[in-house]
Formats: structure tokens, C-alpha cells, sequence
């Protein structure tokens, strides 16, 4: 059975949390998707570095850096769409190796650049390619904002307060 | 010190301050940016470039590490940009003031922009929040150091909450009347 959670918690909290469930995906050998929404890859990874976790079974895209390009186990997208996101997860997910899971860094952070109907479209979209590809899906979001229509998207809420 | 020791591990910083200590804070700010860092670029978006000139010689603050971008001289009078001030067309020019920060980070160590919060009166929160991430993602991609200075009192908006996010640390201050507060509450216990 494959899971989808939402995790609702302060944005004091988001840093922690990444790191706890990268740390998880990588003790566990996962291969995985990364989206990067809040902070540049190049960051990211030094952020991961700095906690001591091995990002190699971690494929990644980044849509914040402003470029668009493939380059080793990144994706770039040049911009925050969703579309684009969507195409690249697609695409990533039909390569090797096989994908455990997808790991959103914010869902907030796509409903700043797409608005809440976006986000919403951008979730079922997805919902159906996680389905069909028997992936886990992990997705962060800040609690103080709402997010009631899309809670229906999870099959597990966490909030962390 | 408001900064200067975070710099080591952190490259964003967003500094919270209520409006009463708004002025001598961003002033020690300016000093420890003057203290460390060769260049910097300054985008006021709260008083015009003339003002701040008069400020920073006021406080003994070298005016000639920084480069300005002055987002308000051009909405009363056409302005020409020399090279160490970058007149753009308002504070609602959000593209232009991003280019413009682009431009002028390519030769300058770090930056001070102040306030973010100021924008709120020209632009909506999500506008604000975007075209702040921008200039967040910039400097680090750039790999430079930024204080972002906020203003406490706008803190009931979305916005500070978001700009966490991006930043790698928030530096909050408290109001004095708290301070005072938080002190009598000490005393009593």
C-alpha cells in the first residue's frame, strides 16, 4: 500500500523536518524525488550535506534557480509552473532506477506562484501518477495558512503544532 | 551586534524590528555591513537616496562602500542614475528594481533591503512575497550574504511567516513596552 501524507506544521519546524525525513529515505536506500521549491539546489544540498545525508538515490528538480537545463540527477525548470513540474516528474519517473517516493519541500510555496485552484490541479494531476507508478508521496505544509480542498488529496494528515 | 555573528552559517537574514527601534537598528546594521564587507548593495525602499546620504554621513557611515537603488526620487522628479545610485521608476516596479539588483550584486559582497514590508503599501502580499524570493534566490546563487529588514508591526500578514521559509534565520526584536513587560513578569516570579 502506498501512502500519501501531508505534513501541516509552523515554518520554525520546516528545516527539521526535511532533514528528519531525508534521513529516513536515505537509511532506508530509497531511490526518490526531491522538489525543490524553497531554496536553490546547490543549497539544498549543502543544507543535506551539513546533517550528514546521503543524497546519492535522491533525483532532484529544482524550479527556483532560474535556468533550464538537465544536468546529473537535477532537473532544472527555470521558473516555479506547475505544468513544467508535473512534465518533469513524468519524466523522472519513467527513467532508472524505479522511484520510491516524491518529496514536496512546500506546498505553500506552489499556492504563492500558482493560487489555490493551481495548487488544487497541480494535486490531482499528480495524485494520479503517484498512483499509477506505486509511489509514496510526502508533501510539507506551513499551518498557518488553510488547507481544507486539498487535504482530500492525502491519505494521512499529520500536524505537527 | 544585530548581524555580523550569524553571517558564518547563514547567508539570509531577516531581521524583525517594531517600528519604534526601526531606525537605530537598520543604522547598527548598516555600520556592521560597512565593518565587514567591501561593497554593498542597498535597495531603500523607504526614503530617497538624497536622505539617506544625509543618514549614513550623519553616523559616520562610509556612503562610498555602498551602491543604492532608489525606488522613490523618480516618482517626483526624473532622475538619471550614476554609478554608485540606480534611480528606478517606483517602489511598483518590481521587475526593474530585480534587474537592477542583479546588476549591481555582480560586484558587491552582500545587501541590505530595506524594508520588505514597505512594499505591502504598493503591491499585494503574494506580489511581494514572489519578487522577495527572487532576490533571496539571487544572492544565493550568487553567494553572497543579504539582511532582509522587516517591520514587526506588519508580522499579522502572511508575509513574514512565508519569508521564513527562504531565509536561513530570523532575527526578531522585541518592542520596548514588551521588554519592560517581560522584565516586570521576571520580577514578580
Amino acid at each position: 500500500m502506498n501512502k500519501k501524507m501531508i505534513i501541516v506544521l509552523p515554518v520554525e519546524e520546516f528545516e527539521g523536518e526535511i532533514a528528519d525525513i531525508m534521513r529516513n529515505f536515505s537509511e532506508s536506500k530509497k531511490n526518490g524525488i526531491y522538489l525543490c521549491l524553497n531554496k536553490p539546489i546547490n543549497y539544498r544540498i549543502e543544507l543535506l550535506n551539513r546533517q550528514k545525508i546521503n543524497i546519492n538515490n535522491v533525483f532532484f528538480i529544482d524550479s527556483i534557480s532560474g535556468m533550464e537545463k538537465e544536468e546529473g540527477n537535477t532537473i532544472f525548470l527555470g521558473n516555479i509552473s506547475s505544468k513544467k513540474i508535473i512534465s518533469a516528474i513524468a519524466k523522472m519517473i519513467v527513467g532508472e532506477p524505479k522511484k520510491d517516493y516524491l518529496f514536496i519541500e512546500s506546498l505553500r510555496t506552489l499556492e504563492i506562484y500558482e493560487g489555490e485552484a493551481g495548487l488544487s490541479d497541480f494535486l490531482m494531476k499528480l495524485n494520479k501518477k503517484i498512483i499509477e507508478n506505486k509511489m509514496d508521496m510526502i508533501a510539507l505544509a506551513t499551518n498557518h495558512t488553510e488547507h481544507g480542498k486539498i487535504l482530500t488529496y492525502f491519505d494521512k494528515v499529520i500536524n505537527i503544532k | 551586534m544585530v548581524v555580523k555573528e550569524y553571517f558564518s552559517e547563514n547567508s539570509i537574514l531577516l531581521v524583525v524590528v517594531p517600528k519604534e527601534q526601526y531606525l537605530a537598528k537598520t543604522i547598527e546594521i548598516l555600520k556592521e555591513l560597512e565593518m565587514s564587507m567591501e561593497k554593498i548593495c542597498y535597495v531603500c525602499l523607504t526614503q530617497p537616496y538624497s536622505a539617506l546620504s544625509d543618514l549614513l554621513k550623519k553616523n559616520n557611515i562610509d556612503k562610498d562602500k555602498f551602491r543604492f537603488i532608489d525606488v522613490l526620487t523618480n516618482t517626483v522628479q526624473n532622475t538619471n542614475s550614476t554609478s554608485n545610485c540606480t534611480y528606478v521608476s517606483g517602489p511598483s516596479a518590481l521587475t526593474e528594481i530585480g534587474v537592477a539588483f542583479s546588476k549591481i550584486t555582480e560586484n558587491t559582497n552582500g545587501s541590505l533591503i530595506d524594508s520588505i514590508t514597505s512594499l505591502l503599501v504598493y503591491e499585494d502580499e503574494n506580489s511581494v512575497i514572489r519578487f522577495t524570493h527572487s532576490l533571496m534566490t539571487k544572492t544565493r546563487i550568487q553567494e553572497m550574504k543579504a539582511v532582509f529588514i522587516a517591520l514587526k508591526e506588519d508580522t499579522n500578514t502572511n508575509l513574514i511567516k512565508d519569508l521564513y521559509m527562504f531565509s536561513d534565520k530570523v532575527i526578531y526584536f522585541s518592542s520596548i513596552k514588551s521588554q519592560i513587560s517581560e522584565i516586570m513578569k521576571g520580577e514578580r516570579q
